[in-house]
């Protein structure tokens, strides 16, 4: 508001004037702010995405190959103590594991190469899965966690068109020798920790991808079909509808096959699988919008503005967008799941991402190993972090569904 | 606040002792029904009056437990219903036991009969279930009682309606069926709220009699809810006056309506609009501002597919001069084509064939809705809706929605000179200058009925049509809007096309008068003249139809006054 009408403003800030001042958006965070179940949620989902997010400086570990622990490899958590026997430290620590020395002799096998040299390695249980998990543990040597550490280099920001390449190696944790693993490590190594907080980033940003090609194509499809109605309604409507009959797994192999042809870079691979997750997803929201639109439309204000002369382009940008932008955005967090659940599926199918890449998808797929299952149950970690991600955006979106409308009572 | 002294608890149907509700809200704990009591006799009729959020609804429901989610009725309120011989505590009962009373011994009508009956099922089997479940009728039975009933509501063609779909009826005889629904299970108390105001006055007389005919018949009491005095005073033996939440008078109707005790209750009289002040013939006969040449407007039935070949005619070969600076009154019943014609000189209806002239400094004149160069109609013609609350944008604020015209339009140079022009008509509407940084939420209907005038002025236009402008609002508020239009018409020598149903509300604005009835004109003329000397048949029966505020024959009325409540 301008100056002119600032100044009769009234020095006096109650609640109430503060109520009547409130716009669409200060009306629905009021109206979100008494669903504890909802604020809960948001504060979950808020942490997850942060850690997802500044993934590389929460991880201890180069989740690569790269930063792969030979040392440690299908090792268990490392819990952290503060006290043993040994006394009390107010530094949290871990204690330094080690192979046990299976007490074979592999030179005999290599020198020799006999079968039976070969039987005894074998007999010796040396290659039993559940022995291979097995570390001694070295109480004496404590690992004393130390925060704020150097470790492996990640690039903070990287735009390669423009030859910018922040990199920065600090960590928010680790230990002095060796590796920390809080969640244990794969058959390679690889921290799960480390993994999962980057799959988390992977998954929500083809999440948002996907949702975002799939609002321009609702936005489009439903915007013209609600405002102009008609015939232009008939037909894109039973566009829509067609699009909506086909099955959609059927549909992703054949992107997947054709993605596989096409010889694409992880990253590009999975934008492109977000495309299609999107573009072939519009059909719901597409209807809903068209649905809105046209009951908006028809409303006393729309009828008003053009009264007062308004343009059609105006009645759509003043008039009409805010009125579903609430909406829209209920709508898509509502959805965030489900796109995550679309990649997860695609990832576990073997159609999306593989291996290396992290994604909740590949590591849920992963978990699906026997071997895993038996002897590594800590791989699970990105199955726990994935449900609750899901939960946090469907009470969040439960929560913002009710507080969405804040109009939706005014009229009683 | 009044209590009722009374002798004798076995005489009452119903007894509400200190009733008290509130509302949880965005804005707070809102008290909506502070410690009310109130009883009705057997037989009796009970208005209740006052104006929107005087708590009149939440009361009634609560005696149906029927008060929404976010409403918490006080811990030692009391609802007592008289029931073969014992005494309920509505609020007491359980869930199960409260269908003892929901439709059994309490029945309800509601305001709109279109939204209280289900729309995809028969209107009749609506009513025979209602049997089957209260009186354990047979379906045959049912059936047979309900069309009964519907010839003794007056439905014509009583077994043929029975079968039909509620949006089959009419307005009246939908009200009709809801009422048969009503008296379907013999409650002893019917609770109607509202039930005529969204009816044609003529078919809002009837209704009425029709109630009063139902109680000397079936000895039912009724309470009944109306912000309409004239309604009450044509139809209640006794009368509560609610306002925000406390019951501020009560007593006989004649002694409330007449001899008014609470300065409330005076106020609400004192703003009734009266049809025996007439203005006095004008002298001069002004130039026309606007003159529609044989207007026809005709609606495609049937929307959807590619043939559009049948047409509802809603106004036809409608000639009419409107005369400048003055307020015109358009009257007539729903469906008369009134809102049509008002639409269509903003270019808001289909034109089919004829022509709208508009005279004055910018002439315009169109003949199809194609023609018209909507700016340039923008400047010199503007709408004040009806609905306060779905003609303007809840998530604008006031300023940006007065604004409107000036910014869509690009009527001002600069953002200053548009904030003076919102002011300059603010100040003129009567609207807070403070207000403007507010959204639509935080006011009123008659504040928000100020913001839509303020909408409609701030680009200067010479003509305004006030589509039922002041139908929405209480009498008080309705007062006010109606002397600020007077007021502008003086200021600023706009014209007004005022469009309504209620022709008390036109004797107190208007200055000449038409009288439309299914699409044609049949009569125009001064307010005097029409009020006065109707020539059609179908104007007196509009003028007589007025629910006036007048003394009844004692005769009628008196077997439920003679014990009436000591005062």
């Amino acid at each position: 508001m301008t100056s002119l009408i600032a100044r009769f403003r009234g020095k006096q800030q109650t609640s109430q004037e503060s109520y009547y001042t409130a716009g669409q958006f200060a009306l629905i965070r009021s109206r979100f702010a008494r669903k504890t179940s909802g604020v809960i949620a948001g504060w979950i989902l808020g942490t997850l995405v942060l850690l997802g997010l500044f993934a590389p400086f929460f991880s201890p570990s180069d989740p690569s190959i790269r930063g792969a622990d030979t040392s440690y490899q299908r090792g268990a958590p490392q819990i952290i103590k503060f006290k043993d026997e040994n006394g009390f430290s107010w530094r949290p620590f871990t204690y330094t594991y080690s192979k046990p020395d299976s007490g074979f002799d592999l030179s005999s096998l290599a020198a020799g190469g006999s079968l039976d040299a070969l039987d005894a390695l074998t007999s010796s249980g040396a290659l039993d899965a559940s022995e291979q998990n097995r570390y001694e543990i070295d109480r004496n040597q404590r690992r004393y966690i130390q925060f704020f550490v150097e470790g492996w280099e990640y690039s903070v920001l990287s735009i390669e068109s423009l030859d910018i390449d922040i990199r920065w190696n600090l960590h928010l944790f680790g230990v002095e020798n060796g590796q920390i693993h809080l969640m244990g490590t794969d058959e390679d190594g690889k921290d799960v920790f480390s993994r999962t907080l980057h799959a988390i980033w992977v998954t929500i940003s083809i999440a948002v991808v996907a949702l975002i090609v799939k609002l321009l194509v609702s936005l489009l499809v439903g915007g013209v079909s609600g405002y102009f109605g008609g015939r232009v309604d008939a037909i894109l409507m039973s566009f829509t509808e067609a699009v909506r009959v086909i099955p959609s797994i059927p549909v992703y192999l054949a992107c997947a096959v054709m993605l596989a042809g096409l010889e694409l870079t992880p990253t590009q691979r999975y934008f492109a699988i977000a495309v299609v997750i999107g573009a072939l997803d519009f059909a719901a929201l597409g209807r809903r919008l068209r649905t809105h639109i046209l009951t908006e439309r028809n409303q006393d204000y729309v009828l008003a503005a053009q009264l007062s002369g308004a343009s059609t382009g105006r009645i759509i940008w003043r008039h009409l967008v805010p009125s579903f932008s609430s909406y829209i955005i209920v709508d898509t967090l509502i959805n965030f799941p489900y796109v995550i659940l679309a990649e997860t599926s695609l990832s576990f199918l073997g159609l999306g991402l593989t291996e290396p890449v992290n994604s909740l998808g590949v590591l849920l797929q992963k978990a699906q190993d026997p071997d895993i299952q038996q002897n590594m149950v800590w791989q699970f970690f990105p199955v726990v972090v994935f449900v609750a991600l899901i939960m946090a955006f469907v009470f969040v979106g439960d929560a913002l569904r009710d507080a969405a409308d804040p109009y939706s009572e005014q009229n009683k | 606040m009044i209590t009722v002294a009374n002798a004798g608890n076995n005489s009452r149907l119903l007894d509400i002792h200190n009733l008290g509700i509130n509302f949880h809200t965005d804005e707070g704990l809102v008290r909506a029904v502070d410690k009310i009591n109130l009883s009705i006799r057997p037989g009796e009729i009970m208005g209740l009056v006052g104006e929107s959020g005087s708590g009149k609804s939440v009361t009634a429901k609560s005696i149906m437990r029927l008060t929404p989610g976010h409403a918490v009725i006080d811990a030692e309120s009391q609802i007592e219903l008289q029931h073969q011989n014992q005494t309920l505590d509505v609020l007491q009962l359980r869930n199960r036991d409260l269908n003892l009373v929901r439709g059994g011994r309490v029945s309800m009508i509601f305001q709109e009969p279109m939204a209280s009956f289900a729309p995809a099922i028969r209107i009749g089997d609506q009513i025979v279930e209602t049997m089957q479940i209260h009186l354990g009728l047979e379906r045959e039975q049912a059936r047979r009682k309900g069309i009964e009933l519907f010839e003794r509501v007056g439905i014509p063609f009583a077994a043929k309606r029975f079968d039909q779909y509620v949006f089959e009826l009419s307005g009246g005889m939908r009200q009709r069926a809801m009422i048969a629904m009503a008296l379907s299970t013999n409650p002893k108390l019917l609770i109607a709220d509202e039930p005529t105001t969204a009816l044609d006055v003529t078919i809002q007389a009837q209704v009425l009699d029709l109630m009063l005919e139902l109680r000397e018949q079936l000895g039912m009491a009724m309470l009944f809810i109306t912000h309409d005095l004239g309604v009450i005073s044509k139809i209640a033996d006794n009368v509560t006056v609610m306002q925000k939440g406390q019951a501020v008078e009560t007593g006989v109707a004649e002694q409330v309506l007449f001899h008014p005790r609470h300065p409330y209750t005076q106020k609400l009289l004192d703003a009734l609009p009266h049809i025996d002040q007439l203005p006095p013939e004008p002298v001069e006969k002004p130039e026309p501002l606007v003159s529609i040449d044989k207007l026809a407007i005709r609606y495609p039935l049937a929307g959807s597919g590619m043939k559009r070949t049948e047409y509802f005619t809603a106004v036809s070969e409608l000639s009419l001069k409107l005369p400048k600076g003055q307020i015109i009154g358009l009257v007539g019943e729903s469906g008369s084509g009134k809102t049509s014609l008002g639409k269509s000189l903003l270019g808001a209806a289909p034109i089919s064939s004829g022509r709208v002239n508009f005279h004055g400094d910018n002439p315009i004149s169109f003949n199809h809705p194609k023609q018209i160069k909507r700016k340039a109609l923008a400047k010199i013609a503007q709408l004040v809706f009806q609905d306060p609350y779905a003609s303007l944008n809840p998530r604008m604020t006031v300023r940006d929605i007065i604004a409107e015209p000036l910014e869509a339009m690009k009527l001002t140079s600069s953002r200053e000179e548009t904030d003076q022009r919102v002011i300059d008509i603010a100040r003129r509407c009567h609207i807070e200058i403070s207000h403007l940084r507010r959204f639509p939420h935080a006011f009123s209907g008659g504040q928000r009925q100020r913001i839509s005038i303020a909408r409609a002025l701030v680009c200067n236009p010479q003509f305004i049509v006030a589509d039922e402008a002041v139908a929405a609002l209480d009498v008080s508020i309705q007062a006010e809007i109606l002397a600020l239009l007077k007021q502008l018409k003086k200021e600023l020598g706009i014209t007004i096309l005022f469009i309504s149903h209620d022709l008390s509300v036109v004797a107190n604005l208007c200055d000449h008068v038409c009288v439309m009835k299914q699409g044609q004109l049949i009569e125009q003329g001064s307010v005097r003249q029409i009020f006065t000397r109707p020539q059609q048949a179908y104007t007196r029966k509009l003028i007589g139809a007025i629910p006036l505020l007048e003394k009844r024959d004692a005769a009628a009325n008196n077997i439920h006054q003679a014990d009436a409540i000591p005062a």
